[in-house]
């Protein structure tokens, strides 16, 4: 691949064929995101190229500078178009605005369960922040953006067979670790419908 | 799969309980250097802490990664569907050779065109094929090559055996142009046939041809309609050798309205003594990757790069050029 670390350094030290190659590639690859993968409009997709490359190359190369080498800068490019893209609204966010009204279901204004609501909160944060980052990150994929095992396998670049597995082991961690804290508010994870806890919680839906 | 298997509790008091994302987001390159799997074990359980807690670090990661698998090196149609819409294209094509000539010689130019009705019921399968293909394997339109590279462009199994689309390339057809040329395979086995396919920016298919090969090095082909002007196409050219069809490259190209044809016919011969000018005047009719490809063919002498300076130098003309010359750390 042309974008490779001898090819920013000459970028960075103001070489101008480098610097030249350098924006031709970054416009394709750019474009390519935005207009080929993400479906934007030609004019939206020139407009990320623009903010990108302007990000790249601000304050003297900062963002450039910013990339260590390690790994292709193909992917740091595609990170930062990617967040570019969610950022400027071209993506649709994640339904954050959607906690405070589950929230709010969950509560229905009784008092006893908004408190009930926050110990459960605080013993459930308590409970993920003892898991392992690994599970809590399996955890997060899993229960709260609620991607099937086979995307998190992709994204972790694991089978999907191992990912289920890890998903249970995770699952079945965390609800231990939940009714160690507090049998009597996590008692019933997995055991409603005479479901037992030897049942798979991470097949695909 | 019902819910219960997914364990609705958990994912619902997880919504109920679930704290603001973090206010320090996690550097771009520790994301990217994360999916590259180049991070020591250290840090890769740092940054694995901080997407199991940040949602909208997750999201660019699982994003940036859905993008980062490569393009499928394809043809618009899937193979299943191209073979069966090649098959019914070739029964229907011999049938009319057949009827239409009493045995073709392939050491002379033969081409046909089909009839609108035929081309209105042949067409029905690669329409439908090239939208199905369009919620997959190849969802961009056809000047894709250009913006993606090589990774986008479709290349044949074996190469060599390709045949080389020659004009037009990224540039524009203009209505006095010969129409569409190519240059046959590289190996020595010649294709008995050509198959010329344009699509348009929605691409649907817009025209089609077979043509006979002559046992020349290039072949050239002009339909007897000409493509509405001012408008993006995209055509390739696929070849017959020893009843294996191998497709070139998907070329991008536009026709430009017969204002824009007169002024750019007169703008290339103002400067025809320049080596920079053309790319000068492609910029100028809005064609900058004509422009650029004009460019990438120069060679790189000192005279070019002076000359290149003073075409940087008309920025103003292009917003395109500027986009580029801006990136070229030049205040």
């Amino acid at each position: 691949m042309i974008l490779d670390k001898a090819l920013i350094e000459r970028v960075l030290d103001g070489e101008e064929f480098a610097g030249r190659t350098f924006a031709e590639e970054c416009r394709k690859l750019i474009l390519g995101l935005a207009h080929g993968r993400h479906h934007l409009s030609r004019d939206a997709a020139e407009e990320i190229h623009q903010t990108v490359m302007v990000r790249l190359l601000d304050r003297q190369g900062k963002a450039l500078r910013a990339w260590r080498g390690e790994g292709k800068f193909t992917t740091y490019l595609t990170v930062i178009v990617t967040r570019e893209i969610i950022h400027g609204g071209k993506v649709s966010r994640r339904p954050e605005e959607n906690l405070d009204e589950a929230r709010f279901q969950a509560s229905s204004h009784n008092p006893v369960k908004e408190a009930e609501l926050e110990e459960r909160g605080q013993i459930l944060r308590q409970a993920l922040q003892d898991l392992k980052p690994r599970d809590r990150l399996l955890i997060a994929l899993r229960h709260e953006d609620q991607l099937p095992p086979r995307e998190i396998a992709r994204i972790l670049g694991s089978s999907s067979g191992a990912i289920r597995k890890a998903l249970f082991d995770a699952t079945k961690r965390l609800k231990n670790r939940l009714i160690a804290l507090a049998p009597e508010l996590f008692g019933p994870i997995g055991n409603k419908s005479g479901e037992t806890s030897s049942h798979s919680p991470v097949e695909d839906p | 799969m019902t819910d219960s298997n997914r364990y609705p509790e958990l994912e619902q008091w997880l919504a109920q309980s679930a704290e603001s994302p973090p206010e320090d987001h996690l550097e771009d390159a520790d994301i990217a250097a994360w999916l590259d799997g180049v991070v020591q074990d250290h840090r890769r359980e740092q940054i694995e802490l901080h997407l199991g807690q940040c949602g909208p670090c997750r999201q660019v990661m699982t994003e940036s990664q859905r993008h980062l698998e490569p393009v499928k090196e394809d043809t618009p149609f899937r193979p299943r569907r191209l073979a069966i819409a090649a098959g019914l294209f070739m029964v229907f094509s011999l049938g009319l050779i057949f009827r239409l000539f009493s045995g073709p010689s392939t050491t002379e130019l033969q081409a046909f065109t089909l009839t609108s009705q035929d081309l209105q019921t042949l067409s029905r399968d690669f329409r439908r094929n090239a939208h199905g293909a369009a919620q997959g394997s190849w969802p961009a339109p056809p000047n894709l090559p250009l913006l993606l590279g090589e990774e986008a462009v479709f290349r044949s199994s074996d190469a060599r055996s390709a045949p080389s689309p020659l004009s037009p390339r990224w540039s524009s057809l203009s209505t006095d142009s010969k129409g569409f040329a190519w240059q046959v395979s590289s190996t020595e086995e010649s294709s008995t046939r050509y198959h010329l396919m344009v699509v348009d920016a929605e691409e649907i298919l817009v025209e089609q041809a077979t043509v006979f090969a002559t046992g020349e090095p290039w072949m050239e082909f002009t339909f007897s309609t000409p493509l509405p002007l001012g408008e993006a196409f995209a055509w390739k050219v696929t070849a017959e050798t020893r009843g294996e069809w191998i497709a070139s490259e998907w070329v991008p190209f536009s026709t430009l309205s017969s204002e824009e044809e007169a002024e750019l016919e007169s703008r290339l011969k103002e400067g025809r003594h320049h080596p920079f000018f053309a790319a000068v005047a492609y910029a100028e009719m809005g064609m900058v990757d004509a422009a650029l490809d004009h460019l990438a063919s120069l060679p790189h002498t000192q005279r070019n790069e002076e000359a290149m300076t003073k075409l940087w130098s008309r920025k103003h003309l292009n917003p395109s050029l500027e986009s580029l010359d801006r990136s070229r750390f030049h205040d």
